[in-house]
């Protein structure tokens, strides 16, 4: 099951919904990709981000528990993190800044978040 | 000749105004008869006595006469020569005396004549004048009666009721038109008989104004229904005006009624259409304004003061401006640019409210109104407060992409359910039953949150007692055989944590069936919650679930130690809600503790936290 494109890649998951996030957590893992997180609330991605952890890439869930992800989203921005939203939402609800940035409706799968990081994968 | 025109006049109509115009030829007339009238008589006087005088003297001259032939008889026949001689001188003076006396007489003749002659040319003149005058009189006679048919003429064709009274107001004589449309008979109008074709309800108040104009001598005008010949009542504007001779008396009343039926009706409906317009205007909730080109108001609705506290002279010519939000006014003037052009003006701004203190969106609309060459009068607009719609709009938007997002979220975990159930599962049988049961339990809880109304949260109480009703038998107080249920009722649960818990439930009703205390006959479950105190907006329910099976070391033989009931609660329930939460396996039975923020306010209405 590894995947040399995403296999000891550092993978930040963003999800409050448990049951999506150990899923999508278990398939990384099973695709031999480091899993940052799970985690379900804005402050906890920050608290990693902010440790100095390597991260690679980065799904996030637009809603976690009613509070928008779009801080971190900017962090990450700044921080040259390549990252996808997890969205049920349609793209009309998301901040014009973010129009190019890639989103992944739920449910979503290993091959979703490896077109997140081939160019990364490309370039480096 | 007075009397022969009084008799020639056809009706009491107009006989007095002919008397004063008859009045000054016809005295001059009678004065100048008068004087030939003295003249003649004193002629008169005169030649009788001429005529007197003139007997008297012939008298005289027969007696001289006779005298004279007795004398010459006797003095021929006896007497002496100078006898003679003496009686012939006295002879010779009788006739002188007698040829005196007839000269006189013949003196007084001639007078006689010469006043006789006077006397008859006096008469001549006197006819020739009278006949004069009779032709001129005559001639006035015609023309009066002329003028009288001409007065009678205009009088039946001007278009108003036109009639007559006495110095005392009582009417004397109406025009045709009077009698064509009252249809009443020649006297009947007459003195105050007219009153009685004044509608009753004007009536009494004709009357006394009628007689207040008479006594004060004042013109009279009043509008007032008369019934016509069928018994309609048409509106009419009655007027009357005092008529004073030379002399400053007053000779007569003339009045008039005007048909002004049309006109007045056309003013009432004209008067009812415009208050049913201002009671529209005024009604409706949009507020309403009046414009002149480049958006200069004229008049603004009540409501527009009462929305925005600013009086109609304030709101008008640019004032209106000044209660649109600073940063669409530019935009409103923009839009009054475009109306000249495009004839209609649309704008969407924010408007002052004063009630409330803040500005609330408005779709602004006006309309010009054009005269007959399409030129544009004026501009009808109105203002619509469009906030709640917008707000609605804005919700509604909210709530569909929620709405997307639940679904999205609902499927995967599904599928996730799926998953799961199928690593737990021996073979398709039990995979079957299993999957069975959690998606009814994810149905039922899906019903919860959708039935619910005016936003109301689910509470605790409700999704236990749904979700152990599922398993076992409950009477109304949630109490069954081997269940009791204790706590709070209306405890509110946000909508994000409904279904992690309603899952959680599910998996510990389904393995107490199953494995734990409801599998034993004696088993008893007891679940119990309580509200920690209130810390701000939030406050800690705890849950305790407890199980009693009965039979020491029963409570361990459950399968996978919980499996994935356990993980919702030892797993799930801590990262999605950040629970604390404890599963603990003891000798005769389960003892599983929830601990989860819940806000404080009871049953309140759920705010878009999820």
């Amino acid at each position: 099951m590894a995947d040399r494109s995403i296999a000891g890649r550092r993978i930040l998951v963003v999800e409050d919904e448990y049951l999506l996030a150990d899923d999508l957590a278990q398939e990384l893992r099973d695709a031999g990709a480091e899993v940052l997180g799970p985690v379900a609330t804005v402050g906890d991605a920050q608290t990693i981000i902010g440790s100095g952890e390597q991260v690679d890439a980065a799904v996030l869930d637009v809603n976690l528990r009613g509070e928008m992800v779009f801080p971190l989203a900017d962090e990450l921005t700044a921080r040259r993190v390549p990252f996808a939203f997890i969205t049920g939402y349609d793209s009309t609800t998301l901040p014009p800044r973010f129009a190019d940035t890639p989103r992944f409706a739920k449910p979503i799968n290993v091959a979703l978040i490896k077109t997140l990081i081939g160019p990364l994968a490309a370039g480096g | 000749m007075h009397g022969a025109l009084s008799s020639n006049s056809k009706g009491p109509g107009v006989t007095s105004d002919t008397d004063d115009i008859e009045k000054r030829p016809d005295r001059r007339l009678l004065d100048e008869n008068e004087q030939l009238r003295t003249a003649l008589e004193s002629a008169i006087d005169q030649n009788a006595r001429l005529t007197v005088e003139r007997d008297r003297l012939e008298r005289r001259m027969t007696v001289l006469t006779e005298e004279l032939r007795v004398a010459r008889v006797t003095a021929l026949q006896r007497m002496p020569d100078d006898e003679v001689a003496e009686e012939t001188a006295r002879q010779t003076h009788t006739e002188e005396e007698l040829r005196v006396a007839f000269e006189e007489l013949q003196v007084l003749t001639e007078e006689l004549e010469i006043a006789n002659t006077s006397l008859q040319q006096s008469n001549e003149q006197l006819d020739a004048r009278i006949e004069e005058r009779s032709r001129q009189i005559s001639e006035i006679s015609v023309a009066l009666r002329s003028a009288e048919t001409s007065l009678r003429t205009v009088a039946d064709l001007v278009p108003d009721l036109v009639w007559r009274t006495d110095p005392r107001g009582n009417a004397i004589w109406f025009n045709r038109r009077w009698f064509d449309y009252t249809g009443d008979g020649p006297a009947e109008p007459l003195g105050h008989g007219w009153l009685d074709a004044v509608h009753p309800a004007d009536r009494a108040m004709a009357r006394s104004a009628w007689r207040l104009a008479v006594s004060g001598n004042a013109p009279y005008q009043r509008q007032q229904r008369l019934r016509d010949a069928k018994g309609n009542f048409r509106w009419f504007l009655i007027r009357a005006e005092p008529i004073h001779d030379e002399r400053g008396r007053l000779a007569s009343w003339y009045a008039s009624g005007t048909d002004i039926h049309d006109q007045r009706r056309a003013m009432e409906a004209l008067q009812q259409s415009e208050l049913r317009f201002r009671t529209l205007v005024e009604g409706i909730p949009q507020l309403v304004w009046r414009a002149i080109d480049g958006g200069k108001w004229t008049w603004s609705s009540p409501q527009w003061s009462d929305y925005t506290g600013q009086a109609d002279e304030q709101a008008r010519v640019n004032g209106w401006l000044r209660a649109f939000h600073p940063d669409d006014r530019a935009a409103a003037q923009a839009a009054w640019e475009r109306a000249a052009a495009t004839g209609q003006f649309d704008v969407e701004g924010r408007i002052f409210h004063a009630a409330e203190g803040r500005y609330r969106h408005f779709r602004t609309r006006a309309l010009p109104v054009r005269d007959d060459g399409g030129r544009i009068i004026e501009w009808l607009g109105t203002s619509t407060d469009v906030d709640d719609m917008l707000q609605l709009q804005q919700q509604q938007a909210v709530l569909v992409a929620e709405l997307q997002h639940r679904t999205r979220n609902l499927m995967a975990v599904v599928r996730s359910i799926m998953t799961r159930t199928i690593k737990e599962s021996a073979d398709l049988g039990e995979f079957a039953d299993c999957i069975d049961h959690r998606l009814k339990a994810l149905a039922r809880v899906q019903g919860l949150l959708s039935r619910r109304e005016n936003g109301a949260r689910v509470t605790f109480d409700s999704l236990v007692r749904d979700e152990l009703m599922a398993h076992v038998d409950l009477d109304a107080g949630g109490t069954g055989r081997q269940v009791t249920i204790r706590g709070p009722a209306g405890v509110p649960l946000r909508s994000r944590l409904v279904q992690t818990l309603a899952l959680a439930l599910h998996e510990l009703a389904t393995n107490a069936v199953r494995h734990g205390a409801l599998a034993h006959p004696d088993g008893q479950l007891d679940v119990s919650w309580r509200l920690a105190p209130c810390e701000g907006t939030e406050q800690r329910l705890l849950i305790e679930w407890r199980e009693h099976t009965g039979h020491d070391g029963a409570g361990t033989t459950i399968p996978g130690g919980g499996g994935y009931g356990r993980e919702l609660i030892e797993r799930a329930l801590p990262y999605q809600l950040g629970a604390r939460t404890s599963y603990e396996l003891r000798d005769d039975g389960l003892l599983c503790t929830i601990e989860v923020e819940v806000p404080c306010e009871t049953a309140e209405r759920e705010a878009h936290d999820g």
